[in-house]
């Protein structure tokens, strides 16, 4: 009798619980994949405050600055010597726009310090990375 | 083999625990490397394309350690916070902040939106020693 009342097309396997939760992982793995953008590791920077509105556009060059001065690209350590190197071999044509992010402690002598490079090196505008507070996240 | 027993022959099923397993590490890897954030520019052209525009029109301020403004010109000090008198300064002019070397960048981008608040074009020169700015 029981034989008849569960037949084996219908038998539940153990996999088959699983199939709602692949469902919400696969969901969210879709979410995560679709909204976010994955960011390279620059240490521990806090990023600099400010009320602008304007989005950062693609820079071609992206920098970061830690609190204690040093210069990352891509997480990885650049020395300030190899940023005309950098700006070379970027460099086709006007117009190379590059995009800073300093942590909120570093000091203007080491921004300046940069700044000086870069403005050397012909670049006109240089783009802080900076969260506004009050936009919506 | 005739073609009624290959479709007749028992679908083998595929296994979930697999496939969940790859799909839990690809979901814990953005997790964790993914941001929210929505970045916001702040621009700095060159000083130097100022210094082009008009260098003796340019109005030169002083950033302080402590966030106080100090016009080089008038000799005026505005504090780190509060409102700003706009009389202060000539409307058409691109004002120049000139930081002291220890001064945070958040303090200087703190100041430069104050005064980017009263519709003034402001960029960043160099860094200045205290005593060049008194």
């Amino acid at each position: 009798m029981s034989q008849s009342l569960y037949p084996s097309r219908l038998r539940a396997s153990a996999d088959d619980n699983l199939v709602p939760m692949i469902n919400i992982v696969f969901l969210l793995l879709i979410f995560f994949m679709v909204a976010s953008q994955i960011s390279a590791p620059d240490g521990e920077i806090r990023p600099l405050q400010s009320s602008s509105q304007k989005p950062v556009a693609a820079g071609q060059v992206e920098l970061s600055l830690t609190a204690g001065g040093d210069l990352l690209q891509e997480g990885q350590p650049l020395g300030i010597e190899q940023l005309p190197a950098l700006i070379g071999d970027q460099a086709s044509g006007s117009g190379l726009t590059v995009v800073l992010k300093a942590d909120q402690a570093v000091l203007a002598e080491d921004l300046d310090r940069v700044f000086s490079v870069l403005r050397s090196q012909g670049i006109s505008l240089i783009t802080l990375r900076t969260l506004n507070p009050e936009a919506p996240q | 083999m005739s073609m009624a027993s290959l479709y007749t022959r028992r679908r083998s099923r595929i296994g979930m625990t697999a496939l969940i397993d790859v799909v839990f590490i690809l979901l814990m890897f953005f997790m964790l490397t993914s941001s929210f954030n929505q970045w916001k520019a702040v621009d700095f052209r060159s000083p130097v394309a100022v210094e082009n525009q008009s260098a003796d029109s340019a109005q030169l301020v002083v950033l302080g350690v402590n966030g106080t403004l100090s016009l080089v010109a008038s000799d005026v000090d505005i504090e780190p916070s509060g409102p700003v008198n706009a009389d202060l300064f000539e409307p058409g002019q691109p004002v120049v902040i000139l930081p002291e070397a220890k001064v945070s960048v958040q303090k200087i981008i703190t100041q430069l939106e104050r005064l980017k608040a009263l519709g003034l074009s402001v960029t960043l020169g160099n860094v200045i020693t205290a005593e060049v700015g008194r």
